[in-house]
Formats: C-alpha cells, sequence, structure tokens
C-alpha cells in the first residue's frame, strides 16, 4: 500500500518499502475485496430495515463510493479554503520548547534536524 | 463525615504539585491520577451525597449508571496522560493538566447546574494553560480564542441554569426536555453543551487550539472537554430529535476537511469531531440501545484518539513537526509507535475485534432499528470517512508513504508504555466486549456485534474503501499534500469579524472627520460674519448717531405699548 514513489534516501528499503511488498499488500487488498464480495452468498439479511440494505454488496459499494466522493469533494474544498501557511500566524514555525531536546539543540547533528530545517530554509 | 466527590482529591492535589519541584511534579501528577481512582472506585455504583451552600441544597455528587462509565474512563486516560507527559519538566504543565482531568471527573460527577457549571468553567481555565504552555505568539493567541468561547460556554450554562431556577425551581442536573422540546433554561444550556461538543459552527476552537497546545498537553484535552459536553448531552438531551441532524452534519463535514489537511495532529482533531457526531446522534436517537452505544463509544474512543493524538506526539517530539509533507518513512526509526499508531487506526476505523467495532455499530444500529434512513446511510459514510482520514491518512503519511529521511530515536520509554496501555485497551475491548457491555447504563439489552452479517458488511465497507484508497493513489487522483492552510468557520473571528470592525472603525472616522470639517467651516464662517459686524464701519460696530438712537427707541416704546394694549 506504499507509495509507488517510494524511495529511501538511504538507497535500502526497509521490507515495507520493497516492491515486492508493494505489490503483494495491494494483491491481498484486492483479493480480500473479491472474497467479501463473494461472502455476499456466504449469509442471508434475516432482518434488513431499508430496502437498499439488501442490495448486492451493499456497504462494499458503499464504502468505495463514499470514499472516492469524500476525496473529490475534499479537492474542491481546498479551492475555496486553501491559504498561505503565513495567512493567520505571522510565523507559523515558532521554534518549540516541548520537543526533544536533541532537536533544539544548536549542537545537534542529527539527519532529522538537518532535514528539518532544511525543508523549513526551502520554504522561506 | 461527608465525603468528597470524585476527582477533588486531583484537584486539591494539583495545587501541592509545585512543592515537589521539577523533577518529581510529574511522578506526583501520576500518582494523585492513581489515589482518584481508587477514592471513585471506593464509592458505590449509585451514590449520592448534597451540599447545603448558602441555604441551596446543592447534589455535589451523583454516581448513577450513566455517570459511571464516564468517570472510569476519565480516570483511565488520566493516568495513561499522566504516564505519557512522565517526561516533562514543566510543573505548570502537570498542574493545569491534572486540575483539568480532576474538574471533569468532578464535573461528570455533580448532579445539580451551579457544582456544573464551577466545574465547566475550571475546565476551561485550567486547560487553556496547556495550550499556552507550547508558548509563542500562535499558541497564546489561540489559547486566548479557546479560552473565551470555553468561558462563554459557561456563561451560558449559568445563564440557562438560572431560568430553569426561575422556572422550576429546581437547580437539579436532569433532562432539559419539555414535550419533546427544550425548556427555556434548556435551550441556553443546549447552546453552552453544544460549544463543548463542537457542534457544527461552534466547532473551530477543536481544531484551532487542539493541535498548537504542547505535545502531551493535547492528549490530555482530546480526552475530556468533549466527552464531558457528551456526558451533559446523554444527561440533558436524551431523545431530542434535532441532535440526529445535527450529528449527522458532525459526522460528514470534517472528513472532508480532514482530506486536506496538512497538519496530522489537525486531521486528527477533525477526526475527533466527526467522532462526537455519531455519538450526538446516538443521543438524539435515544433508545436504550442508542445511549448505550453513546456511553460506549465514548469510552472507546477516548482510548483509541489518546492512542492517535499519542502516537503524533511521539513523532512531534522526535521530529518536530506532524506536517504530512515533511514527514514519511518513520516507520524505519519509530517501529513501535507505528504499531500503536495503526492499532489505535485500526480501532477508530472499526475493524473487528478493535474498540471501534463492538460501540460505533450499537448508533448505526439503532438507527436502522428506529428507521432513520437517512441517519442510517450518513452514519455508514461517515464510517469509510473515518477510514479515510484516521484509518489510512494518518499511519500512510506519517510512517511509509515516501522516506523523508529522518532517522530519529523511537519515542522515550514513558510515551511507549502509555501507547501500550491504550493499544491493550482497543483490543481487550474489541475482543472482550461484554466486559464494555456490562458498564452500560441500560442494563437488559441484547446487542451482539459479532454476527456474520455485521461483520462482513463491515468489513466489505472499511476494504473497499481501502480499495478506493489504492486506486486513487495509483492513479495520482488522490490530493497531494501541501504546505498550505484550510480556513474553517475560524475565518469568521478570525479575519472577517476584525475585517468589519476595521471597515466600521474606518467609516466612523471618515464620517467623523468631514463631521469635524464642516462645523469648523460653519463656525468659521459665523466668526467671519460677527468679525464683520463689529467692525469699525459694521452694522454693530460704527458709530451712530444721537437721534437715530432716540428714534430707535421711541419704535421700540411703541411697540411694547401696543402689545401691552393688546394683551
Amino acid at each position: 500500500m506504499n507509495d509507488s514513489h517510494a524511495h529511501s534516501p538511504d538507497g535500502d528499503p526497509t521490507f515495507w518499502e520493497r516492491p515486492g511488498t508493494i505489490r503483494g499488500v495491494t494483491r491481498l487488498i484486492v483479493f480480500s475485496c473479491i472474497v467479501l464480495v463473494l461472502a455476499e452468498f456466504a449469509y442471508e439479511h434475516h432482518h434488513p430495515h431499508f430496502a437498499l440494505e439488501t442490495s448486492f454488496a451493499f456497504q462494499a459499494w458503499l464504502g468505495f463510493v463514499a470514499f472516492v466522493a469524500a476525496v473529490f469533494l475534499g479537492r474542491g474544498l481546498r479551492w475555496a479554503v486553501e491559504r498561505r501557511p503565513e495567512y493567520y500566524d505571522a510565523n507559523p514555525d515558532e521554534p518549540r520548547w516541548d520537543i526533544d531536546p536533541d532537536l533544539t539543540s544548536p549542537h545537534a547533528t542529527s539527519a532529522s534536524k538537518t532535514n528539518l530545517s532544511s525543508s523549513t530554509e526551502a520554504r522561506s | 463525615m461527608t465525603p468528597i466527590p470524585p476527582g477533588s482529591l486531583m484537584i486539591l492535589g494539583a495545587l501541592l504539585l509545585p512543592l515537589l519541584g521539577r523533577a518529581w511534579a510529574a511522578r506526583g501528577g501520576l500518582v494523585l491520577t492513581v489515589l482518584s481512582l481508587f477514592h471513585f472506585l471506593s464509592f458505590d455504583w449509585d451514590a449520592s451525597s448534597d451540599l447545603v451552600l448558602l441555604g441551596q441544597s446543592l447534589q455535589w455528587i451523583r454516581i448513577d449508571s450513566l455517570s459511571w462509565p464516564f468517570l472510569l474512563v476519565f480516570h483511565i486516560a488520566a493516568i495513561v496522560a499522566a504516564i505519557y507527559a512522565l517526561h516533562v519538566d514543566d510543573v505548570k504543565q502537570h498542574v493545569a493538566a491534572v486540575t483539568y482531568a480532576g474538574a471533569a471527573i468532578a464535573a461528570a460527577a455533580t448532579g445539580d447546574l451551579i457544582s456544573l457549571f464551577v466545574c465547566w468553567e475550571l475546565t476551561a481555565i485550567t486547560s487553556v494553560f496547556l495550550v499556552w504552555a507550547r508558548r509563542g505568539e500562535a499558541a497564546y493567541r489561540s489559547g486566548l480564542r479557546y479560552l473565551i468561547i470555553q468561558v462563554a460556554s459557561g456563561v451560558l450554562l449559568l445563564s440557562g441554569a438560572i431560568l430553569q431556577y426561575n422556572d422550576s425551581g429546581s437547580l437539579a442536573f436532569g433532562s432539559f426536555l419539555s414535550g419533546g422540546s427544550p425548556t427555556r433554561g434548556g435551550w441556553l444550556v443546549l447552546a453552552s453543551f453544544g460549544i463543548k461538543a463542537a457542534f457544527p459552527l461552534l466547532h473551530n476552537w477543536l481544531q484551532d487550539a487542539y493541535p498548537k497546545a504542547t505535545v502531551t498537553g493535547t492528549v490530555f484535552l482530546s480526552a475530556f472537554t468533549t466527552k464531558l459536553a457528551i456526558y451533559a448531552l446523554a444527561r440533558g438531551f436524551r431523545g431530542f430529535e434535532a441532535l440526529i441532524e445535527i450529528g449527522c452534519v458532525m459526522t460528514l463535514f470534517p472528513i472532508v476537511f480532514a482530506v486536506i489537511e496538512n497538519d496530522l495532529r489537525k486531521v486528527l482533531a477533525y477526526s475527533l469531531n466527526n467522532q462526537l457526531g455519531f455519538m450526538v446522534v446516538g443521543i438524539g436517537i435515544g433508545t436504550e440501545l442508542a445511549i448505550n452505544g453513546t456511553v460506549a463509544h465514548a469510552f472507546c474512543h477516548i482510548l483509541y484518539k489518546s492512542l492517535l493524538f499519542m502516537s503524533m506526539g511521539a513523532v512531534l517530539y522526535r521530529v518536530g513537526t506532524t506536517q504530512a509533507t515533511r514527514l514519511g518513512g518513520l516507520h524505519r526509526s519509530m517501529p513501535w509507535t507505528t504499531t500503536f499508531c495503526i492499532i489505535g487506526a485500526g480501532a477508530i476505523s472499526g475493524f473487528p475485534l478493535l474498540s471501534g467495532f463492538v460501540s460505533k455499530s450499537m448508533i448505526i444500529t439503532a438507527a436502522a432499528e428506529e428507521h432513520y434512513f437517512w441517519p442510517w446511510v450518513i452514519l455508514l459514510i461517515a464510517s469509510a470517512g473515518v477510514m479515510e482520514h484516521s484509518g489510512i491518512k494518518i499511519p500512510f503519511f506519517a510512517f511509509f508513504s515516501h522516506d523523508a529521511g529522518h532517522r530519529v530515536q523511537e519515542a522515550p520509554r514513558n510515551m511507549l508504555v502509555a501507547m501500550g496501555i491504550a493499544a491493550f485497551f482497543c483490543v481487550i475491548l474489541g475482543v472482550y466486549y461484554p466486559m464494555l457491555y456490562k458498564l452500560l447504563p441500560n442494563k437488559d439489552f441484547d446487542y451482539h456485534p459479532f454476527t456474520s452479517p455485521h461483520v462482513i458488511n463491515q468489513l466489505q465497507l472499511l476494504m473497499f474503501a481501502t480499495l478506493a484508497f489504492v486506486v486513487l493513489k495509483k492513479t495520482g487522483l488522490y490530493p497531494a499534500e501541501k504546505e498550505s492552510i484550510n480556513v474553517d468557520s475560524d475565518i469568521v473571528y478570525r479575519r472577517w469579524l476584525p475585517k468589519f470592525n476595521r471597515g466600521v472603525g474606518h467609516l466612523v472616522a471618515v464620517g467623523d472627520k468631514a463631521m469635524r470639517q464642516d462645523a469648523l467651516l460653519i463656525l468659521n464662517d459665523f466668526a467671519v460674519a460677527l468679525s464683520r459686524r463689529f467692525a469699525g464701519d459694521g452694522l454693530l460696530g460704527r458709530t451712530w448717531s444721537s437721534s437715530t438712537m432716540t428714534a430707535w427707541a421711541t419704535v421700540l416704546l411703541a411697540a411694547c405699548l401696543a402689545l401691552y394694549y393688546l394683551a
């Protein structure tokens, strides 16, 4: 399920980043969806409350459609509500004290600090 | 001896925490929460105690089948959050957090509106320090907005209580419904509860303040304020049908905002709002199954939402950001945090054998049983939406997706222990659900979540939602995360009202200036006219001859005489 463009700065993908794993997880998802649709034949709706409930694989298509609709509505909403990060606060990247002291120490050399500062610089 | 209310040990004990110093205050806070749990467990299932104050009898302790599960889970959440905050050496934050949790517990254990108001305001005043403890301009301003809105909720509650007392002569905290709709005071109380329960358009304090609070502060905040409001709504407005529509809106709109939100802690805040919607619908339906579902969902939600906020807090602590655009690949460095986050994500999504499945389904079933078709459909759609923002987006963008290159340490041990406990509850409540069902207010109910249709249908919903994510991601249709913010209803009071205010001020200033200039011109013309009259050759300034004066005096005397005779 990983991003197909997954890459590692270390050049050493973990188990979850390997193309084979990503392919396997994708296939597993597709396979379980097929099994779950077939499972429709394995039980009966004893006491359906609504007619819609008895439509074939109702919750399967509803889940798919609802997810896609939410994503496309989100894309539409972004057009209306998106603003630059400084829209409200002059400095949205204020330094904070409650994070790992290693990150805020002036002598910190961790890759994380480098990444964080470089991404901040890139934005500014 | 008169017993003291549950939570009061925490409120009073927190005042002594500064005496312990920076090194021991956190441990002191944890001890207080554990002691408070034992104090609460010493009460009967059905306990009550009155206090006479200024001639008014106040029921400052009322423990019954509705408040008991809330009190228990509030204590569990407080203990878990206190463990999570053990590494923090900021005494102020521990004092605020323990007092805040204690006030929420005390509020849920009171039986009268005045005690409720006092605890209600105490939760507001103490919790704002968890936002301010973050320090910085943004947190300070956000905290101020939060405080104003929370205190407004308290003022509405007090006003409603006064009206209620005026109308009914009672300050008891019971149902505010009369003939299916709220009483006069009840409307004000509903507005008060609605603010804290983050009703649509009253909600934005939540998404504004929670992501700006400290790493540990947000974990405390996520557990208490909103769920206290849910408890209060269940107590006061059970069966009020308008809550069904309100709850439906609450479940839907946060999903869309969560899709495009870049800050993962803010995504969780939207997700919290969506989960509250399920509970509000349950209260609106009001049947025994629906109320049980609401209480069960609040119980489970407090724990899995804490877990999710804790996992994002651990990311923030180690990496320094929760912006999705700057995260990814953290499963390499933080495998335990990743595992716990996935358990929380599974629980909130409602995967079978995890806690959300056994609680959320009760509310959806209650909607179906009462033949609320649209609410039922909306709750199912919202369940797929939960899968999007909390089930997939949070773990995927933080821990997988593209590797952002962060090579950090795993979360501190105390954070891992706290997340482990919360994850344990997510699993144990999902598997041994009868244990949870025994705690619910209505004991005689027959509900079995693990039926074949139910399990298969739920898995269909979740797996096809996951399939949709895979399809959208593979086809590039899933919106990329962007370094931007999204305005919500807060734009009204953060931009539009100040702009309107400035506009009105400008108009007044322009009008005022014009009026004063006109007045000055008129005065100036008058002064010029006067000076002309009194000048050496002016009408009133030049020298008149005696004969002219005599003639005018005669005319005046004649006029007076004529008037005298006429009168």
